[in-house]
């Protein structure tokens, strides 16, 4: 049994574009459901269970709803299957909608998948592999640190507004708060900035131009054979729809 | 004291730690304003139609402030951390990569040309954002959401109108703000 976590970076981002890629070019709407079922066939494999997918599924259920309705409203392949007035509804719609939920399906799971299962010191050592100097490349572990940290931030502002009884219930509510809460937030955001600039910088980050990691990434022979042959798959996608 | 204040007409780059931190820990703000937005947008008639007016206005303040405050590459870097956090939640990602990218670009060669002290400097940086941001997202909707063509140009259109002159409000205020403050030279 495989582990995502434990694959070289380079071979899930390569597979993630091949996903990726493969999605926008083909309009068949069978490699896009195979491609699909991949995903969550390696998802399962690896994890054991699809629990990752699950918030993102109900975000792209409402926006596949949203690509449906509007294509119905709006779409004009196919043929006229209903008018009245200025509405018309054509054939086309379905299929439209229903490539349109695959594709965004492989997009959004196979890019989260590869976020989702990749250290981001293994990005940043990536990055170091493509010539990226280390003071560039480590900005991707601190996204990653930092993140929890300005949510946490931001918690702690929304608390004390609420404490002080500002209401934010009603849209226009929350409208008229965003200044009061988003103005503090970049005001926290650039102290944390200021002290993490200069805690770093006292460590001697940048001061030598190279860096050691206490793991390091190796690309097994086996995996570069496996990124070739998603180019060449990727290459014969590309072939087919153009021709 | 503007005008000796203001970054423009200086160098576009800026590489220094604190900025390039700077960028990283804003980028994420960036992120959280505009899940915030969005959620405010969805809740809307507009936002139900697809149209995030305020979530764009906010998206083309930051792409804004964040480039003419960190320079480039901290513009870039929080503009890309934006981009590629909205994976999470967004399957547009792809077409906010270039989006982000060039929005960040043009307000930095605006800001290399002009000092962003007056109200026509940023009048041109935000239309830049807005109108090259909104076209790449058009694309976006039509490539990856395969919406109608002219439902995608509408929206664009429509989204381009409503968030270029409240974010240029915004950015012109923060930006001198900020400046008068002291708190970023």
């Amino acid at each position: 049994m495989f582990k995502l976590n434990e694959l070289d970076p380079r071979l899930k981002l390569s597979w993630c574009l091949f996903l990726v890629l493969t999605a926008l070019v083909s309009r068949s709407m069978i490699l896009n459901g195979i491609l699909l079922g991949v995903i969550l066939i390696s998802e399962l494999l690896s994890e054991k269970s699809l629990k990752a997918f699950k918030m993102l599924s109900v975000v792209l259920l409402i926006i596949g709803t949203q690509v449906l309705i509007i294509n119905l409203i709006f779409g004009r392949e196919g043929e006229l299957l209903y008018s009245w007035g200025i509405l018309q509804i054509y054939s086309g719609f379905i299929a439209t909608s229903v490539l349109a939920f695959l594709r965004i399906g492989i997009i959004s799971f196979s890019a989260y998948q590869f976020g989702v299962h990749t250290d981001p010191m293994d990005m940043a050592q990536m990055l170091i592999h493509w010539r990226i100097p280390y003071r560039y490349a480590m900005l991707v572990p601190m996204v990653a640190r930092f993140f929890p940290v300005m949510i946490g931030e931001y918690q702690a502002i929304c608390d004390s507004q609420s404490a002080r009884g500002v209401p934010n219930d009603t849209v226009v509510e929350k409208i008229r708060n965003l200044p009061a809460s988003i103005l503090p937030l970049m005001y926290r955001a650039m102290r944390i900035s200021n002290d993490a600039a200069l805690s770093v910088e006292l460590r001697g980050y940048g001061r030598h131009a190279t860096r050691n990691f206490q793991k390091k990434i190796n690309l097994h022979p086996l995996e570069g054979m496996t990124i070739v042959c998603l180019m060449i798959g990727f290459g014969g996608v590309l072939i087919k729809t153009i021709l | 004291m503007q005008n000796e204040q203001a970054i423009g007409k200086r160098s576009i780059f800026k590489t220094d730690t604190k900025s390039l931190i700077g960028a990283v820990v804003m980028g994420i703000v960036f992120v959280i304003a505009c899940q915030i937005t969005g959620q405010i947008d969805n809740m809307l008639p507009w936002g139900k139609a697809g149209m995030l007016l305020i979530n764009g206005t906010v998206w083309a303040f930051f792409t804004g402030i964040l480039t003419l405050l960190y320079r480039q590459p901290g513009g870039l870097i929080a503009a890309e951390v934006e981009a590629l956090i909205s994976i999470m939640y967004t399957p547009l990602w792809p077409a906010f990569i270039f989006a982000n990218g060039i929005a960040s670009i043009w307000v930095s060669f605006v800001a290399a040309k002009c000092d962003m002290t007056k109200w026509t400097h940023h009048i041109l940086a935000q239309g830049g954002v807005c109108v090259l941001g909104n076209a790449i997202v058009g694309v976006g909707l039509v490539v990856i959401l395969s919406l109608p063509v002219n439902v995608a140009i509408i929206a664009s259109l429509i989204t381009i109108s409503v968030t270029w002159p409240l974010a240029i409000l915004a950015e012109k205020k923060v930006y001198d703000a900020l400046m008068k403050s002291g708190m970023v030279k």
